[in-house]
């Protein structure tokens, strides 16, 4: 089975959800999501005015990766400053995060499954801690954090997709259309 | 439209004597709006790019060091109305012209990436999915009014 028909099996099971664009817009990449991220970014409940504000942020910026913008990327780890999707140490690895910046800053942990298809397996605080997710901030580039945040990334690949690699190597054109390197 | 819209534009909808809209509404169009504008800047920006402008060039016309250019590109979240004013001059001498659309009564757009995906196939998956995913947005409750005083108090 590809990874493509192993993909669509899951959004098919409800094992991964696929983000929608809002009505209208159009859909030039697909983002899956854990449950876990669907319901901090689409389903909630919200429970108060800073997770809603926060978490209704974070889905437009997923809704931008669908519906096409053009994207900022990094792929030399801790080299990032302005992009809005960076390669995370070590590059083997091929974890991505997207850097959801507004206060207070998120980062959404993600691998590629083929090119312009996202998979978004986790969400933690970049800096400060907030009540409605269940991880430390990531704080220091070489915490042990950030190293947690790339072995779950990996880990959950390996459960949704054991048979498949990520999209690896330094072309982003196998990563992204419609992108730029930082 | 279909439900979901509808109930992700319940206040918004409601008209001049509707209730307030809930603040993650509010928010979510916000990062829209913003996102909207920066990818009309950068668009501007790859366009010239092809004419010979790089940040530089651009950072010495609007006299901002480099690294300012570099952020006010870097992400949606660097813009204001005057960083916006800068970069269209900047980049392609143009000023804003200003429109709007409604949010009511949009249609999906049934187009999808994947070559192989045949789209009668994903069409169908559409209602199901478009429903359950605005739930957060659309279930949001607007503040009360006391809670709108406290805020206005505290501010």
């Amino acid at each position: 089975m590809s990874i493509r028909e192993e993909w669509k099996r899951l959004v098919q099971d409800g094992q991964l959800h696929r983000l929608d664009p809002y009505p209208g817009d159009r859909r030039k990449r697909t983002v899956l999501m854990t449950p876990s991220i669907h319901n901090l970014a689409v389903v909630g409940p919200w429970d108060d005015e800073e997770m809603g504000d926060r978490c209704a942020r974070l889905l437009a910026t997923l809704q931008r990766i669908v519906r096409g913008a053009h994207l900022i990327v990094c792929l030399d780890p801790f080299e990032a400053r302005e992009a809005q999707i960076g390669r995370l140490d070590q590059v083997e690895d091929a974890v991505f995060d997207i850097r959801s910046r507004e206060e207070p800053g998120l980062r959404v942990f993600c691998r590629f499954a083929e090119k312009d298809v996202l998979v978004a397996f986790t969400c933690a605080p970049r800096s400060v801690k907030v009540s409605w997710l269940d991880m430390l901030p990531l704080g220091d580039r070489h915490s042990r954090e950030w190293k947690n945040a790339v072995r779950d990334c990996i880990e959950q690949w390996t459960m949704f997709f054991p048979k498949h690699d990520p999209v690896m190597g330094d072309d982003l054109n196998a990563y992204l259309s419609n992108a730029t390197l930082e | 439209m279909p439900t979901s819209q509808m109930q992700l534009l319940n206040e918004i909808s409601a008209g001049h004597d509707g209730p307030q809209i809930p603040p993650a509404k509010l928010a979510y169009f916000q990062e829209r709006m913003r996102d909207r504008v920066f990818d009309f800047i950068i668009g501007l920006f790859l366009r010239e790019q092809k004419n010979g402008l790089n940040k530089a060039k651009l950072g010495r016309r609007i006299g901002k060091r480099p690294e300012v250019v570099n952020r006010w590109l870097g992400g949606p979240s660097n813009l204001t109305l005057d960083t916006i004013s800068d970069l269209l001059l900047g980049i392609a001498a143009e000023e804003l012209l200003l429109d709007s659309q409604t949010l009511l009564e949009r249609a999906p757009v049934n187009e999808f990436h994947l070559d192989d995906v045949p789209a009668s196939a994903e069409s169908s998956e559409e209602p199901e999915q478009d429903g359950e995913q605005a739930s957060a947005l659309m279930g949001l409750k607007p503040p009360s009014q006391d809670d709108s005083g406290a805020r206005a108090a505290a501010a």
